[in-house]
């Protein structure tokens, strides 16, 4: 298999196809240019919902954030995995990956902060269009669990759906 | 090259500065203390890195030359900020270790050369300045030791007094974050290098590499200000640990990384806790690369990517979540990543690894990779079948 990522493809929708070695730059901002994260965003009870991240894994069951009115600084939840010993949470924006984590815990602010961020204090926010998965791992570091791939959006819902691996090549 | 350099050149330098604060003044469109009011600030100077040069003389003749501030280090400081936002009075007290090592050959005889000189600043200098500029000045004691092999070298070993003069400038001032890095440099002291620019000088051809960084990091010193100081200055000497972690290892564990990435936004969470900032934020400014962070987030990848037969398919979406997380995946980088997630893709399909496939093929979905999602899903069935 030939390793190919020489030339660098224009940007793909957020939950198309990722283009493979675009731009990674974290986008950042501040809750002060953004708004407070989620003082003014209210979020619906409903369990958001998606395609599976990959076919034929054990679920990892998210409970939030909704597809729209997560906030820009959103804060991702889901149920804990039997046998998992850390979980990589992973944010596809409109421009390609956005950001990751990895941890122990369930539950973690876009950014990496256990609480919420306050006003003044830089970070990553999503964007209108945005995916988002968590995958959890065993002890050994392999995959045991995934989510489906979900759609977020600060706001209103921009419809999109998200699915993996959907997109064009790269040249 | 010696065992000692090939040491050194793996590992990353770099000196940070974070300043946290607590009263001062501001003015539109100024980096300043926030928020308004004078207040006693205490403090790390983080060095860490490595500076390189390598060249040929015309007469064939070449030098090799590693610059390595070595981790016994410490500098502190502590200041007050008047109600003007300047700097009234304030100490930084360096205890500044690093060594020179250079191999070669000399001019026209071409006689092979090993020169080692160990050098050691200590003192206490004064601090002034504002949320602009920080300057730290006054005298050191500077001892060096120089020891050489096959040359004669100009007897360099002694105790001296030198004026040295450090200007840092602050890079965010925020009401929970103050970083900055140095700007200038006076006087002999490995802080001048510090600022050295990569790449490669004319005649003669001497191609520099600089990783040596310097940050520096402050936080309120008044107890009053934070409902748990221990908190704040653990959550600094985890940082200094993890980073010492990182530099001081060959082949990097993704763990070392995230151990510095946590320690990090532990810090981050415990200065978010102070409800005065929240209140009023002033004079910010975006900086936020924390390139100290970023710096040594990309050379412990770098390490890894250098070496990838000591990492499985797991390891390398650890470094990228690591990565990621920080916004120290630059364009490079991720191609990087993306070649090396094909060859262990390569790899398990050889191996009939399924584990590992799983492991690509989960990442490519998440981070939606479409090629190497395809090639996955492929091995993937095709494991399955």
């Amino acid at each position: 298999m030939p390793a190919l990522l020489g030339t660098l493809l224009v940007a793909a929708p957020a939950c198309g196809p990722g283009d493979e070695a675009g731009e990674t730059d974290v986008v950042s901002s501040t809750a002060e240019e953004v708004g407070a994260a989620s003082s003014t965003v209210e979020e619906s009870d409903e369990a958001p919902s998606g395609l599976p991240l990959v076919e034929g894994l054990p679920v990892v069951d998210v409970l939030g954030p909704s597809e729209s009115g997560a906030g820009e600084v959103p804060l991702f939840r889901w149920e804990p995995v039997a046998g998992a010993s850390r979980y990589d949470v992973g944010v596809v924006g409109p421009d390609g990956p956005l950001w990751a984590w990895q941890g122990e815990a369930n539950e973690i602010y876009l950014g990496g902060l256990p609480v919420e961020r306050p006003p003044g204090l830089a970070g990553p926010v999503i964007a209108a269009g945005s995916c988002w998965s968590v995958v959890a791992r065993g002890a050994d570091g392999h995959v045991i669990a995934v989510s489906e791939f979900l759609p977020v959006s600060p706001a209103e819902s921009v419809g999109h759906t998200c699915i993996p691996g959907s997109g064009s090549d790269m040249g | 090259m010696t065992t000692r350099l090939k040491r050194l050149a793996l590992a990353p330098l770099l000196f940070s500065t974070l300043l946290v604060p607590t009263h001062a003044g501001a003015q539109d469109g100024e980096i300043a203390f926030p928020p308004i009011g004078s207040g006693r600030w205490e403090g790390v100077v983080l060095a860490s890195g490595y500076l390189s040069s390598d060249g040929v003389r015309r007469d064939g003749s070449f030098n090799t030359s590693v610059t390595d501030v070595i981790d016994d280090t410490e500098i502190t400081l502590d200041f007050v900020v008047g109600d003007n936002g300047q700097v009234t009075s304030g100490r930084m007290r360096v205890d500044l270790t690093w060594f020179v090592e250079s191999v070669g050959t000399a001019p026209v005889t071409f006689e092979p050369y090993r020169v080692v000189s160990d050098h050691h600043q200590t003192g206490s200098l004064a601090i002034s300045g504002n949320a602009k500029e920080l300057v730290a000045a006054g005298t050191l004691t500077h001892q060096s030791n120089t020891v050489s092999d096959g040359v004669f070298v100009e007897e360099v070993s002694g105790t001296r007094i030198g004026e040295i003069k450090w200007g840092f400038q602050v890079l965010e001032a925020n009401c929970v974050l103050v970083t900055g890095a140095p700007v200038w440099a006076a006087g002999a002291s490995v802080m001048n290098e510090a600022r050295h620019p990569p790449g490669t000088s004319e005649d003669p051809p001497y191609t520099y590499s600089n990783r040596l960084a310097v940050h520096l990091m402050a936080w309120p010193a008044d107890d009053d200000v934070f409902e748990d100081p221990e908190g704040i200055k653990e959550a600094l000497e985890q940082i200094t640990l993890a980073a010492d972690g990182i530099r001081l290892r060959e082949y990097p564990e993704a763990i070392h990384l995230l151990e510095l990435v946590q320690a990090w936004n532990a810090l981050k969470a415990e200065l978010a806790g102070l409800e005065e900032c929240q209140a009023t934020v002033l004079g910010w400014v975006p900086q936020s690369e924390e390139s100290w962070l970023v710096d040594l987030l990309q050379q412990g990848l770098i390490k890894a990517l250098d070496n990838p037969d000591d990492y499985k398919a797991s390891d390398f979406i650890d470094f990228w979540v690591v990565g990621l997380s920080e916004g120290a995946l630059d364009n490079a980088l991720s191609v990087r990543f993306l070649n090396a997630f094909y060859n262990k893709l390569d790899e398990a399909i050889a191996d009939g690894d399924t584990d590992s496939i799983y492991d690509i093929l989960s990442f490519a979905a998440a981070y939606n990779f479409s090629v190497l999602y395809s090639q996955a899903m492929a091995a993937f069935q095709g494991a399955s079948e």
